[in-house]
């Protein structure tokens, strides 16, 4: 028993620095990104070194940068001529700097989820959360598969059924009231429902009955 | 996050919050065309607060679907998508504080829609001044902004009142929308 | 041992209608298990709700509960009541909100797992059990907490005939261990063994009921083959192996398939065996399937392609309705196929629903949705109909009437495929198919030996 005991503690120890360092690089991508936004132009160069890091980490662990430099290519695209036009071509650096540093404040987001199993941010963010909407919030992401499944399903049938909601139709701006009427709207009937129910689902196993619920031991020890 | 709310209330809230999230990441139409994202918002935190029918409703919806979109990393990820779903919906309720009542649903949820609109692309343009955009191309890129996403969020409030009443018809909201 | 009694209990919604529970009395003892049957929209579902002390609408009558009286209640549908992603979790969900402490949970939960016959690892995802598995474990989830009495709305339907004879066996330990149970049931005679008072929930009271004959479960019905086989092949099947793109093979199908105009054909296997993926393939929206070997109407099947000549009823069709009337429900494919509207009110008057007509569809019974589901596809005169699982949840009535129109517009020349986890003796078809153990074929021998019984 007391050894059991004992291994029930170090285990504990390990999750809680696994969650710590989720936690840690939270805050250090907090601190990066509001860096992007308020350090004076001479120290943008140790931001870059930093995050630069941050990429080698992320492209290291195979994640893909692609979508991230599209948005900075594409926020390029929309500011420069906008400062080309209003400022000439005097001002362009400034635009760039300007771009790069929207950049820098969106890269520490990109590495925390990159890096972040999103269970472990989920469980960092639920530290403050009360019981009531960590459990709404377990629940809607784990449904989320079902609530797919039923759209893609109900878009089938009313596309059967006739309904002008198919790809080619829908470029026809006329249409989009009829994806509203014949899919999300049987959506979001079945969402009502489904809420009802597993409000009562939960109730009838005592959700709320006591002010401090516990938690099922996620990682044990193999029996 | 005090919760007034009873559970089956957040749990819908809470399947919105998450469709949001999601569509919005399945539907990120061409890039450029930013704005479409203030239709999905708009449209969920209006059914959110017919459905429910209480103030902090939206707000609930819109700092949830900030948390599900950051533990499913959609989107560029990271604590700054908190403030993006956040913020409109709460501009949305406090502006309900003071209008509660005083128009009709269509055009309480044009001027909510429009108010979101603001607060979305408001949140824009002070980012763009802290990097140290110049005053004016910062303006410019507000007023961008706020076409596009004011035209999606209109369109969206549109068909709100259509919706709630259908949803009415079929005995499933507890209140009249009025 | 009295662990609850109703007495006198007046129920009914709204104050205009009449009362769904009249002067209704119900003692329950430990050990005990009551099965009560009766057509939809008696009042069993309220009946359980009140037993289960979560009705939210006000009752009239007396309700004596034994002081430490624990309610579990296992309701239809079991993936709308799942909470948690783990079995673990799952089944641990009451005792965390009983405050009980975390090193005492996996005990607890293990052996409510037993109870049930799940042997499984307390980290499976909950996804990948059966639907009969998923059953049972929400029957754990509720017996974790040892409650003396246990509510069941409707299992037989859910389940396909593996899952009942599990769940049998299940319940039976538990009446030994002393928990009552109280199922609703339409089909009292698949848990004959257990049963010790069946009661009819008719005019708001509690009646005995008779027990009936059981059913045997492979009962089939062939109706005498008239059809000439030289009509219009509508659906054309050849050999092959049912698979998503990158999975194992759902099942084998070695012989070639078909079904001509005016043929009704059930396809049979239990739940989980692919039946809804082959229909859903046949109509052209199963994503993620290799490139198979079927063709619909002489084409590959495809969405949009066939227009108003297929029809296809998923299960639980309630959810495609959206309408404000129920008429305008059944015209809306009727406009978008640019059909004649008159057909809307015809059928409704062909089905006796005209009185319907201006109702919303979704203040319906869940009997009547889905004849109006079933009735907005029919009223297109399609010249194949896919209808998965069409008789689930309904009562004798309901199912009486979607015969009816199932052998109309057979006579009309439409091909009917239908599916179902069992037998349908009911309805009088031209084949069977059947999936059993991974392999689909014709069920000829089984046709065979009906015909000479």
């Amino acid at each position: 028993m007391l050894v059991n005991g004992r291994k029930a503690n170090k285990v504990a120890v390990f999750r809680i620095s696994a969650t710590q360092y989720c936690a840690f690089a939270l805050l250090l991508s907090l601190v990066l990104s509001s860096g992007a936004f308020f350090l004076p132009n001479s120290a943008l160069g140790w931001l870059i070194l930093v995050d630069a890091l941050l990429v080698i980490h992320g492209v290291y662990l195979k994640n893909k940068i692609s979508a991230l430099l599209r948005l900075g290519v594409a926020q390029l695209a929309l500011t420069l001529p906008l400062y080309y036009l209003i400022h000439g071509e005097g001002q362009m650096l400034e635009g760039v700097i300007v771009v790069l540093r929207v950049f820098l404040a969106l890269l520490p987001g990109w590495w925390l989820s990159a890096t972040q199993k999103p269970e472990r941010i989920g469980e960092v963010l639920s530290w403050g959360l009360p019981a009531k909407w960590a459990f709404v919030i377990a629940a809607s992401i784990g449904l989320l598969p079902y609530m797919l499944q039923e759209t893609k399903e109900i878009y089938a049938i009313q596309c059967l059924r006739g309904a002008n909601i198919t790809p080619k139709a829908l470029r026809n701006p006329k249409n989009w009231p009829e994806l509203i009427y014949c899919v999300v709207l049987p959506v979001l009937i079945q969402l009502l429902k489904l809420s009802k129910q597993m409000a009562k689902a939960a109730k009838l196993r005592h959700f709320g009955s006591v002010s401090k619920p516990t938690h099922w031991p996620a990682k044990r020890e193999e029996e | 996050m005090k919760s007034p709310f009873d559970l089956q209330d957040a749990l819908f809230i809470g399947f919105c919050a998450t469709l949001l999230v999601v569509l919005k990441s399945m539907l990120r139409l061409k890039l450029g065309l930013s704005g479409h994202s203030m239709f999905l918002m708009t449209f969920f935190y209006l059914i959110c607060y017919g459905v429910v029918n209480r103030v902090g409703a939206m707000t609930a919806c819109g700092l949830l679907a900030g948390l599900v979109a950051m533990m499913l990393s959609v989107g560029k990820g990271g604590p700054m998508i908190l403030l993006k779903f956040g913020l409109p919906a709460m501009a949305m309720d406090l502006a309900l504080l003071f209008m509660a009542g005083a128009f009709s649903l269509r055009w309480q949820s044009i001027i909510l829609a429009l108010i979101g609109c603001l607060a979305w692309s408001g949140k824009g343009l002070l980012s763009n001044l802290l990097v140290g955009m110049s005053g004016q191309v910062a303006l410019a890129e507000f007023g961008l902004s706020l076409v596009q996403g004011g035209a999606f969020a209109v369109a969206a409030a549109l068909l709100i009142p259509t919706v709630l009443r259908r949803l009415h018809a079929h005995d499933l909201l507890p209140k009249k929308p009025e | 041992m009295k662990i609850i009694a109703l007495e006198g209990i007046h129920f009914g919604y709204g104050s205009h209608q009449s009362e769904i529970l009249d002067d209704l009395n119900l003692v329950i003892n430990r050990g005990e298990c009551h099965c009560i049957n009766g057509a939809t929209g008696s009042g069993k579902s309220s009946l359980l709700h009140i037993l289960a002390g979560e009705q939210c609408r006000p009752y009239e009558g007396d309700v004596y509960r034994a002081p430490s009286l624990l309610v579990g209640l296992v309701m239809q549908d079991p993936n709308a009541q799942v909470l948690r992603q783990s079995v673990g979790a799952e089944i641990a969900f009451a005792l965390e909100n009983l405050g009980i402490a975390a090193d005492l949970m996996v005990e607890k939960v293990q052996q409510s797992l037993r109870r049930v016959g799940l042997y499984t690892s307390l980290d499976t995802p909950v996804e990948v059990l059966s639907l009969g598995q998923k059953y049972r474990l929400m029957m754990a989830a509720q017996l974790v907490f040892n409650p003396s009495l246990l509510l069941l709305d409707e299992p037989w339907a859910q389940l396909d005939d593996n899952g009942v004879k599990e769940l049998n066996g299940v319940l039976k330990a538990l009446l030994e261990d002393g928990v009552a149970i109280v199922m609703v049931e339409h089909n009292p005679s698949a848990f004959a063994d257990l049963v010790d008072y069946l009661w009819l929930l008719e005019g708001g009271k509690l009646r005995a009921g008779q027990r009936q004959q059981a059913q045997t479960a492979d009962l089939v019905n062939i109706r005498p083959s008239s059809k000439p086989r030289h009509r219009e092949c509508l659906v054309n099947i050849a050999p092959h192996q049912f698979r998503f793109i990158d999975q194992e093979p759902l099942f084998e199908c070695e012989q070639e398939l078909s079904l001509h105009r005016g043929e009704i054909v059930a396809l049979v296997g239990d739940n989980g065996a692919g039946k809804s993926s082959l229909l859903k393939t046949l109509a052209g929206i199963q994503a993620n399937i290799t490139n198979l070997p079927i063709t619909v109407m002489a084409k590959r099947p495809q969405l949009g392609i066939y227009g108003s000549d297929l029809g296809l009823l998923m299960q639980r069709p309630n959810r495609q309705l959206f309408e404000q009337t129920v008429l305008t429900e059944l015209q809306f494919s009727l406009k978008r196929f640019k059909l004649p509207l008159a057909r809307a009110e015809q059928i409704l008057t062909e089905l006796d629903l005209l009185k319907l007509a201006d109702s919303s569809p979704h203040k319906l019974s869940y009997g009547q949705q889905h004849i109006i589901a079933l009735a907005s596809l029919v009223c297109l005169q399609p010249k194949l109909l896919l209808l998965d699982d069409p008789f689930a949840g309904l009562d004798k009535y309901h199912v009486a009437k979607v015969v009816q129109i199932l052998l109309q517009l057979s006579a009309q020349g439409c091909g009917i495929l239908l599916t179902s986890h069992r037998g349908l003796p009911f309805l009088a078809v031209d084949r069977y198919w059947f999936i059993e153990n991974g392999h689909l074929g014709d069920g000829a021998q089984i046709t065979e030996q009906a015909n000479v019984g």
